[in-house]
């Protein structure tokens, strides 16, 4: 094989690739990124054997045609350290790699390619098609619900459920849950769904460049995703998600309109002397105003209050306030609704018409 | 109470189950009545956990290799551990204690200090306690337990011992004495198998020996802590406190295998014996654990520990479980030596898991069926006692095969 591309280009495919790749593995050949050069392309393909990614570079020249398996922190340093303007020559001898740049020489022990797992290919039609920068709002506004270390639970991932023209994202950890929702540009041939890893939640959201369309496919136990430019493919999530429908309430005896900014920096000071045990604040809701208050066994109490549109009789709820701030981040309206029922029934934060929320209270005695 | 009693005293009980195993599994197999019966795993490197004492006449005894226990008494009944049921029922005994007083130091799954001091107004003298203790034991489960009492951890664990099986034994100030001075020097809390040899090779094989040698003589072969440790001991002195687990940092289980052990069916059912233990006691002290630890030695006495922060505080078996089985495989892969000692411990103890509710009770916590039966009963115990947890077995019938 022997190849010529832009570094810049290299380190875009690299940066993603390579953050599949695992540091440690037991078999070498893991650690190591794929190259495929034929036709006028360079793939670059990485797995960990559960997220798989194929880069095609198309602005490069290949001089013959074949392939190379190499230590992928290796190659990102290499190419971290180029010059961006600078051209890279990849050229294999056996299974010994020299990458040639201006000014620098590198020989480069790596394997066999053929020893590489392969890593699955988008083929036939997509399911659906969705603007990337619509996925990647939605991806912002639930990946951060998922159980972070139920590995392989059901919630460690994401439920994406596409029927007509729309895609619905559901996330929770047990204790809150995030909905949001968005259109497809092509719809959806019939009704899917799947759970999917949040490492490939984030992968899209790192390659996310605002102005891609996305082709969705969900076959089997895999999901892809492919652009012009690459594809992801990843394995689904085994079980069965929560039904979710069951947990967001329908109806309130409350409801609150609360400026999004504000709240946040309110719950952020409520919650500045609690610790990790006593980790609620404490919400006292009245017309025209709600005050957050947080204590720490060992270091004190603070209040704060935020001015609110209230209809409802008044009422107290304690809420974890990471909760909160994590949806507050998220949320892209001025202004939030918030429905209440009782201090020990979930509460459902909205924002416009596309993002529910909600947050199971705590039990501050 | 006679005129030894004194208004600083205290009053320990320790409570020993007698054959806890063997007992448990005569509650559901009458057949096994007046049987050797061996609990323990036959696999080729399964080890004793249990003999009834039939086949302790015969020389079995816990810990021994499970082939030389056939050999020594060919005609046993070898029945695998049912884990859970141990659990069940030592959750019943446990009951029982805290009925007598709120101060219960767990030391495994069948044996536990019991402070009594503050109980006597109430509840009467503390050998009244201990053989309504012993009766309610019997009465209400069908066990036996063997009770020392004495005005210390150490005397009382003494005590227990010395009448076994369904003994009550006072060790009362004035008779410790002689009681101590012709026990072995084995013995002694702390004292090993090579602390034993170091007093052994000095002529001290009893513990009147050890009390009588001065202390300096003591310091020259061992630190002048345990020197001075081992003399209190041998004055029958300890004032350990019971460290109960409302006030505990950590709740942990481990046991020493007197056989290096090698059998990671019988490491596990230990883990799961261990887990369920500590769980159980996280919520009857109300608290919550934010981190899992195992220990493990080998051998050669050196000693590892594994721990894992978990995602969010808990109490419930299952999590625990799950976490320890992990640390405890990838510790395996790591290093597969034969066991000497394995422990679990629940590690950053909170009073509540913060009080967050959950939105959907128990079905995030796992997929498979048996974990929600487990986490159901782990529910029901705590909200109904133990009444309900019948109709829960029956769901899940655990045979011994």
């Amino acid at each position: 094989m022997k190849v010529i591309a832009q570094t810049s280009a290299l380190q875009e495919a690299l940066a993603l690739a390579g953050s599949i790749v695992v540091a440690r593995s037991p078999k070498p050949v893991l650690q190591c990124i794929k190259l495929v050069a034929e036709g006028d392309t360079l793939t670059l393909m990485a797995t960990d054997q559960e997220v798989g990614c194929r880069y095609l570079l198309t602005s490069v020249k290949v001089e013959e045609p074949g392939e190379a398996l190499i230590p992928a922190d290796r190659l990102s340093g290499i190419v971290r350290e180029a010059g961006s303007d600078e051209a890279l020559t990849i050229e294999t001898d056996g299974e010994t790699v020299m990458v040639t740049g201006a000014g620098s020489r590198f020989k480069l022990y790596g394997y066999d390619p053929a020893e590489y797992p392969s890593v699955g290919e988008f083929s036939d039609g997509a399911d659906f098609e969705i603007p990337s920068a619509v996925l990647g709002d939605m991806i912002t506004k639930t990946v951060f619900a998922t159980a972070k270390a139920h590995s392989h639970y059901a919630i460690s991932g994401v439920l994406w459920e596409a029927e007509g023209t729309a895609l619905q994202l559901v996330a929770t950890d047990g204790h809150r849950l995030a909905q949001a929702r968005g259109s497809l540009s092509a719809p959806a041939t019939e009704a899917k769904s799947a759970i999917v890893p949040a490492k490939l939640m984030s992968m899209l959201q790192r390659s996310n460049r605002g102005d891609e369309r996305l082709e969705i496919k969900i076959a089997g136990s895999q999901i892809f995703v492919r652009t012009m430019r690459m594809t992801l493919v990843s394995s689904l999530v085994q079980g069965n998600f929560p039904k979710y429908e069951d947990v967001i309430p329908t109806g309130s005896t409350a409801t609150a309109t609360i400026p999004t900014t504000e709240f946040q920096h309110r719950v952020r000071q409520a919650a500045l002397l609690t610790n990790e045990e006593s980790r609620g604040v404490q919400l006292s809701f009245a017309p025209g105003v709600v005050k957050i208050s947080g204590r720490g066994p060992e270091t004190g109490e603070a209040e704060a209050e935020c001015a609110i549109g209230y209809s409802g009789d008044e009422m107290q709820i304690g809420f974890n306030p990471a909760f909160v701030i994590d949806a507050m981040k998220v949320i892209d309206t001025d202004e939030i609704a918030l429905d209440l029922s009782a201090s020990n029934k979930p509460a459902l934060i909205r924002s416009g018409s596309d993002f529910l929320y909600v947050i199971m209270p705590v039990d501050l005695g | 109470m006679g005129l030894w009693y004194n208004a600083k005293m205290r009053w320990i009980l320790h409570v020993d189950m007698d054959e806890f195993f063997v007992a448990v599994e005569r509650l559901y197999d009458e057949s096994l009545a007046g049987k050797c019966v061996l609990i323990g795993s036959k696999s080729p490197r399964g080890v004793v956990a249990t003999a009834s004492y039939e086949a302790r006449a015969f020389g079995c005894h816990s810990a021994m290799p499970m082939t030389r226990a056939l050999r020594l008494c060919p005609h046993a009944v070898v029945v695998r551990p049912t884990m859970e049921r141990y659990g069940e029922w030592s959750g019943k005994v446990f009951d029982i204690f805290t009925r007598f007083t709120p101060l219960v130091e767990p030391l495994s799954i069948d044996e536990a200090f019991l402070d009594v001091t503050g109980s006597r107004r109430l509840l009467g003298e503390p050998i009244e306690i201990a053989r309504e203790i012993k009766r309610a034991i019997r009465s209400e489960l069908g066990l036996v337990a063997s009770v020392g009492i004495a005005p210390n951890k150490f005397l009382a664990k003494i005590a227990s011992d010395l009448e076994k099986p369904d003994g009550l034994t006072v060790i009362a100030p004035d008779a410790t004495r002689q009681t101590l001075d012709p026990l072995a020097i084995r013995k002694l809390w702390g004292v090993g198998p090579k602390t034993a040899e170091l007093f052994e090779r000095r002529g001290i094989r009893t513990v009147g020996q050890l009390r009588t040698m001065d202390l300096d003589i003591l310091e020259s072969f061992l630190s002048p802590r345990a020197a001075a440790h081992f003399l209190s001991l041998s004055r029958g002195e300890d004032d350990r406190p019971l460290v109960t687990d409302s006030r505990a940092k950590s709740i942990g289980q481990e046991q020493t295998f007197t056989v290096d052990n090698d059998d990671d069916e019988t490491l596990h059912a230990v883990l799961l014996d261990q887990t369920l233990q500590v769980a159980r006691r996280l919520r009857r002290a109300g608290l919550y654990a934010g981190s899992v630890s195992i220990k493990i030695r080998s051998g050669d006495f050196r000693t590892f520990t594994r721990s894992r922060k978990l995602p969010e505080s808990t109490q419930t078996t299952e999590v625990l479980l799950q976490k320890g089985r992990e640390l405890f495989d990838a510790f395996r892969r790591e290093k597969p030596f034969p066991v000497r000692l394995l422990g679990i411990t629940a590690e950053s103890l909170s009073d509540s898991g913060g009080g967050q509710m959950s939105l959907f009770s128990q079905t995030t916590r796992g997929d498979e069926k048996h974990k929600r039966i487990d986490s159901a009963v782990d529910s029901i115990t705590e909200r109904y006692g133990d009444s309900a947890i019948r109709r829960a077995r029956q769901i899940d019938p655990d045979e011994p095969s």
